[in-house]
C-alpha cells in the first residue's frame, strides 16, 4: 500500500524540483522592488538640476538646484542635500532628509527669509517639493515592508521590456502619509530601474504619471542607475515638472559636511 | 592665512555644490513708501560681508544680520540684530537692521558639536516709532556706547546636531539693542522749557538656551528659553537708573504641523520678572509740571521735578522692555497656507498676551506674480491697553499695506 504512496511522493517531489529553476528566474514583484530600491542607491552622487514647472497654459518657471546623496549605516540611511541657486527669490533655500530605511525621515528646511533651519516632520511627504508635481514622498526611498506588490505583466515600455507591477500600501496610515492608494510602476528588466509610474489618489482615480528617461549607469561596478530626466504629469489638473539632470556625478567621497545643517546655513 | 581649497577629491569626480571659499554677499534694497510722516524712498545697504572657510572655521566678516533662537517670531535669545520697527513690511526679516561685525562657527567634528562666535563693535539701536510727546518734553542726542572694542557685545553658542534632536546654549554680554530712557537735563524758563530725555543704552548678559526635535512623523516640537540680567543692576530697585530693565526669565514652547498645505504653528511664552514692582509714575500731574517748569525759581523744585522725571521715565522703561506684570502669559498662532502649486499664499501670526490685554494679527496674501515679483496686501493691527508697548504704539503702527516686490 506505501509504495504507489511514496512514488506519488517521488513524482510530486521530481515536478518541485523541475520547476524551481524556472521560478528562481523569474523574481517576484517584491524581489523587483528590492532591486529597484538597490539600484537607484548610489553610493555617493552629485548633481545640477533643473526643474522646470509648467502649469496647464504651459506657462514654465524654472529653477535650478545643486543636490547631493551619499549613503550611510550600510546603505541603510540616505542622506541629501537640495539648494536651491535660482531665481532670486528661492535662492539659498536648502533642503535636508535623512531618508531612512525603517524609520521616520528627519528633515530640515532652511529659509533664508528666516534666517532659520526649521525642522520639519517627515509626514508632510505628500506636499508638493517647491511647487512642483512632485511631493516629498516622491523624491524619497519608499520602505519596501510599507506596501504590498502584485507582478501584473510583462510589456514592452520605452523601448525596454518592462515588469509592471502594483504597488498598493498596506495600511491606512501609509496611504494617508503616501497620499495614493495606489502605484503602479514599469522597471526595466534590464536595469532594474523604474521608466514608467502611474499614482492614483485616494479615491482610486489617476493623478500623476511619472516618465524617466535617459537612465544612466553611474556606478557600473555595482550596477547602480540614475534617470537624468525624470517627468511628472499630473493628469488632474495637466500640470508638469521636469527634473533634468545636467550634471551627475558617482561621487562616493562627496563631502559629509554637505549633510549637516551648518552647511544648510551657508547661503 | 591660506585658505583650504577644499577640492580634496579625485577627477573624475567633481563638486556640484557651490565651493564657498571666499565668497562676498551684498544685499540692498530700495524701499518706496510711507515710513512715519515721510512719503520717500529708502536706499538700505542691509547686508555687505565675506565669508570664509577656513578648515573647520567658517567665518563672516562684514555687515550682516544674525538671528538666534528656533521659537517662532519670538525669540528670547535673539539679542545681537537690532530691529527697526518704523519700516512696514509684510516679511518680518525686512525690519532687521544689518550690523558690522564678525561671526565665526567652529565644527568639533567627529563630535555633533558646533561653537559659534559673534562679535559686533559697533552699536546700532532697535528704532521705535515716533510717539506722542507732553508739552515741553523733546528727545536729546542718545547715549550709546561710542565704537570702542571693550563697548562691543561678545556672545557664544555651543549648538548640538543629532539626527533626532538639535539644541544650543549660548552667553551673550554687551549692550542691549533696546535701550532705555533716561533724563539728560530740566530747563526752567517762563517762556521756553524744556525736559531733554535721552535714549540710553544698557549693558546685559544673557544666558539661553533651545532645542527642537520631531514627536513621531506627526509633531515638531521647539523650545527657547533666556535669562537676561543687565550689568550694574541693584535688588534695591531705588537704586537703578530709569533705563535699566529688570533681570527676566523668558521661555517658549511651541508645536507645528502640517494639514496638507497649511500649516500651524502654537507656541506658549511666559515671562518672569524678578524683583518686579509696578512703575507707578509720578504723583504730579503733567500740567503741575509745566507750571513748575515755567517757575522762576528752579532751585526750589529741581529735585521735584527729577524724582518726577525719572519716575515717569521709569514706567515709560517698564512699558518698552514688556516687563509690566510680574509674570506674563502669552500665546502665538501662526496658520500658512500655500495655495495654487505654492504661488499663493494665506498667512496670520495672532499674538495675545494673556496679562496684559495686548493683542496682534498680522494677515497677509501674498501672489507670487512671477519669479521676480511678487504682491502683497495685509495688515498689522496692534491693541492694547493704555500703559502697555501695543497700546503706545496701535495708533502709529496698526496700518494695512499693499507691497509689490521685485527679487533680482
Amino acid at each position: 500500500m506505501w509504495k504507489p504512496k511514496a512514488r506519488f511522493v517521488l513524482a510530486a517531489l521530481a515536478l518541485a524540483s523541475a520547476a524551481a529553476p524556472a521560478q528562481a528566474a523569474e523574481p517576484s514583484a517584491r524581489e523587483i522592488m528590492e532591486k529597484v530600491t538597490v539600484t537607484r542607491k548610489l553610493d555617493g552622487s552629485e548633481a545640477v538640476v533643473k526643474m522646470t514647472v509648467m502649469d496647464d497654459k504651459k506657462q514654465t518657471r524654472e529653477r535650478d538646484i545643486t543636490m547631493a546623496t551619499k549613503l550611510y549605516d550600510g546603505g541603510k540611511t540616505e542622506k541629501r542635500i537640495y539648494r536651491f541657486l535660482s531665481p532670486a527669490d528661492v535662492q539659498g533655500t536648502s533642503v535636508l532628509v535623512f531618508d531612512y530605511e525603517t524609520k521616520a525621515d528627519d528633515v530640515w528646511i532652511y529659509l533664508p527669509a528666516l534666517r532659520k533651519t526649521r525642522r520639519i516632520v517627515s509626514s508632510q511627504k505628500t506636499q508638493s517639493f517647491m511647487g512642483s508635481e512632485f511631493s516629498y514622498g516622491d523624491l524619497n526611498i519608499p520602505a519596501i515592508d510599507d506596501f504590498d506588490y502584485t507582478l501584473v505583466k510583462q510589456e514592452p515600455f520605452g523601448g525596454e521590456t518592462c515588469y509592471v507591477i502594483d504597488v498598493a500600501p498596506k495600511n491606512k496610515d501609509v496611504a494617508e502619509s503616501e497620499g495614493y492608494s495606489k502605484k503602479t510602476y514599469w522597471v526595466s528588466k534590464d536595469k532594474f530601474a523604474v521608466v514608467r509610474g502611474l499614482f492614483y489618489d485616494k479615491d482610486g482615480k489617476l493623478l500623476k504619471e511619472l516618465i524617466t528617461g535617459n537612465i544612466k549607469l553611474l556606478d557600473a561596478k555595482n550596477k547602480r542607475y540614475r534617470p537624468l530626466h525624470m517627468e511628472m504629469i499630473n493628469k488632474q489638473n495637466g500640470r508638469r515638472s521636469v527634473f533634468e539632470s545636467s550634471k551627475v556625478t558617482f561621487a562616493p567621497n562627496t563631502k559629509d559636511e554637505y549633510f549637516t545643517t551648518a552647511y544648510l546655513e551657508r547661503s | 592665512m591660506d585658505v583650504d581649497k577644499r577640492d580634496n577629491l579625485q577627477p573624475p569626480h567633481e563638486h556640484t555644490l557651490p565651493e564657498l571659499d571666499a565668497e562676498p554677499q551684498l544685499l540692498a534694497r530700495v524701499r518706496y513708501g510711507l515710513q512715519g510722516v515721510d512719503q520717500t524712498t529708502f536706499v538700505d545697504l542691509r547686508e555687505a560681508y565675506v565669508n570664509a572657510y577656513i578648515g573647520p572655521l567658517d567665518l563672516r566678516i562684514g555687515q550682516q544680520i544674525i538671528v538666534w533662537g528656533r521659537a517662532d517670531a519670538l525669540n528670547p535669545t535673539n539679542n545681537i540684530t537690532p530691529v527697526d520697527f518704523r519700516i512696514r513690511s509684510p516679511l518680518e526679516d525686512d525690519i532687521r537692521v544689518g550690523n558690522v561685525g564678525a561671526r565665526g562657527f567652529l565644527r568639533l567634528a567627529p563630535l555633533p558639536l558646533r561653537l559659534e562666535g559673534v562679535w559686533m563693535p559697533v552699536y546700532l539701536a532697535t528704532e521705535l516709532p515716533p510717539v506722542a510727546l507732553p508739552q515741553y518734553v523733546y528727545f536729546g542726542t542718545p547715549t550709546f556706547p561710542s565704537p570702542d572694542l571693550r563697548n562691543g557685545l561678545g556672545a557664544g553658542r555651543l549648538h548640538l546636531e543629532l539626527p533626532a534632536f538639535e539644541a544650543s546654549v549660548s552667553y551673550l554680554r554687551g549692550y542691549a539693542p533696546l535701550p532705555g530712557l533716561a533724563l539728560q537735563s530740566v530747563t526752567f524758563d517762563p517762556n521756553n522749557p524744556s525736559v531733554v530725555v535721552t535714549r540710553t543704552a544698557y549693558q546685559q548678559q544673557v544666558i539661553g538656551l533651545d532645542f527642537s526635535t520631531a514627536l513621531g512623523d506627526v509633531l515638531t516640537l521647539r523650545g527657547e528659553a533666556a535669562y537676561r540680567r543687565p550689568n550694574g543692576y541693584q535688588t534695591d530697585s531705588t537704586q537703578n537708573p530709569s533705563y535699566l530693565a529688570r533681570p527676566d526669565l523668558q521661555y517658549v514652547v511651541g508645536v507645528d504641523h502640517t494639514f496638507g498645505s497649511t500649516t500651524v504653528i502654537a507656541q506658549y511664552l511666559g515671562r518672569y520678572v524678578f524683583d518686579w514692582q509696578k512703575a507707578m509714575g509720578p504723583s504730579m500731574s503733567p500740567d503741575m509740571l509745566v507750571v513748575i517748569l515755567k517757575t522762576q525759581n528752579p532751585a526750589d523744585f529741581g529735585d521735584m521735578v527729577n524724582r518726577a522725571v525719572n519716575s515717569q521715565l521709569a514706567k515709560q522703561s517698564q512699558i518698552l522692555f514688556g516687563q509690566t506684570a510680574k509674570v506674563q502669559h502669552i500665546a502665538t498662532l501662526r496658520v500658512e497656507s500655500l495655495l495654487a502649486h505654492e504661488t499663493l499664499s494665506l498667512s496670520s501670526l495672532v499674538l495675545v498676551n494673556f496679562t496684559t490685554q495686548e493683542w496682534l494679527i498680522t494677515p497677509r496674501i501674498g501672489w507670487r506674480m512671477s519669479d521676480a515679483m511678487t504682491a502683497y496686501v495685509g495688515a498689522q493691527v496692534f491693541h492694547g491697553p493704555t500703559d502697555t508697548l501695543f497700546g503706545l504704539i496701535d495708533a502709529d503702527l496698526s496700518a494695512g499695506y499693499a507691497e509689490l516686490r521685485f527679487t533680482y
